[in-house]
């Protein structure tokens, strides 16, 4: 139950099998039906087209990517830095104590 | 007592581990509309080779193809975004991106373990104060940030480190 490619004799027809979203479906759908191209058809245009740009189109992704991780960064940068100022605050506080038991 | 081979690979762990993922693909993939469609035998090799050569897997490589394929960018959009990809400043942002997913999820994992013992690094925390109020030593104690933490505040460290996920919504107020 996954995308895969299922290869038969050698030159001959292979099977396509995908899961696709919804939306990307309902879009292929409609490529189908514009440009009146087989399934078959269409899906070889497609999938070189995204061959073709496949960079382009993770560049995009990341560039999406990097803004929302920058912001995760940051706020676990900031958690970070606060939980570390919690532990080290413990190990003063004790070492104060101690020092304040053995003055009695 | 020493133990034969590695439990972790053995072909019953192995035969379980894909029974796994195979369940947790079904159940993902319920919700998806299955296509099977005839391809032309090149075209499946090249895909394949692409595939192979970038890395990734077939179940996952297909469906991004075909969604990154019918992606609505005009040829002049593409254009753009591959000068911008050439640019310098766009390998400097490669480069910057690597390098930030890796710090946040070592910033992810270190918060995990600590926010694992957050209560008892707070508990200690008051009880220290405490303390020091007790010997009359209330000057050196400092104010700080977590000292009105409540049960909310950790419980949303929790589900921020260790659960992974946002907390539920308070007051049908949405998060």
């Amino acid at each position: 139950m996954f995308s895969r490619l299922v290869f038969g004799k050698k030159g001959k027809p292979a099977v396509l099998e995908a899961f696709l979203d919804k939306s990307t479906y309902e879009r292929f759908r409609d490529y189908v039906m514009k440009n009146r191209l087989s399934e078959s058809d269409a899906v070889v245009k497609i999938l070189e087209r995204g061959m073709a740009n496949y960079w382009l189109f993770e560049f995009k992704q990341m560039k999406a990517s990097h803004m929302h991780i920058k912001k995760l960064f940051e706020e676990f940068k900031k958690d970070n830095e606060l939980l570390k100022a919690m532990q080290v605050e413990n190990e003063q506080l004790k070492n104060i104590l101690e020092k304040a038991d053995l003055k009695g | 007592m020493k133990i034969k081979g590695n439990p972790l690979h053995d072909e019953g762990h192995q035969k379980r581990r894909n029974d796994l993922i195979s369940a947790l693909e079904a159940i993902e993939n319920r919700e998806k509309v299955h296509i099977k469609i005839a391809i032309p035998y090149e075209t499946a090799k090249e895909l394949s080779r692409f595939l192979k050569e970038k890395g990734i897997l077939e179940s996952q490589g297909v469906p991004l193809l075909i969604q990154y394929g019918l992606s609505s960018e005009s040829e002049e959009e593409l254009e753009r975004l591959k000068r911008e990809m050439n640019s310098k400043a766009a390998q400097n942002l490669w480069g910057e991106y690597a390098v930030i997913k890796f710090k946040a999820y070592e910033y992810l994992m270190e918060n995990k373990a600590m926010v694992m013992r957050l209560s008892n690094m707070l508990y200690e925390n008051r009880l220290l104060k405490r303390r020091l109020q007790l010997k009359g030593l209330q000057k050196l104690i400092p104010k700080d940030e977590w000292d009105s933490w409540d049960e909310s505040v950790m419980d949303s460290y929790y589900h921020k480190y260790v659960f992974g996920k946002s907390p539920p919504a308070l007051h049908g107020e949405l998060k």
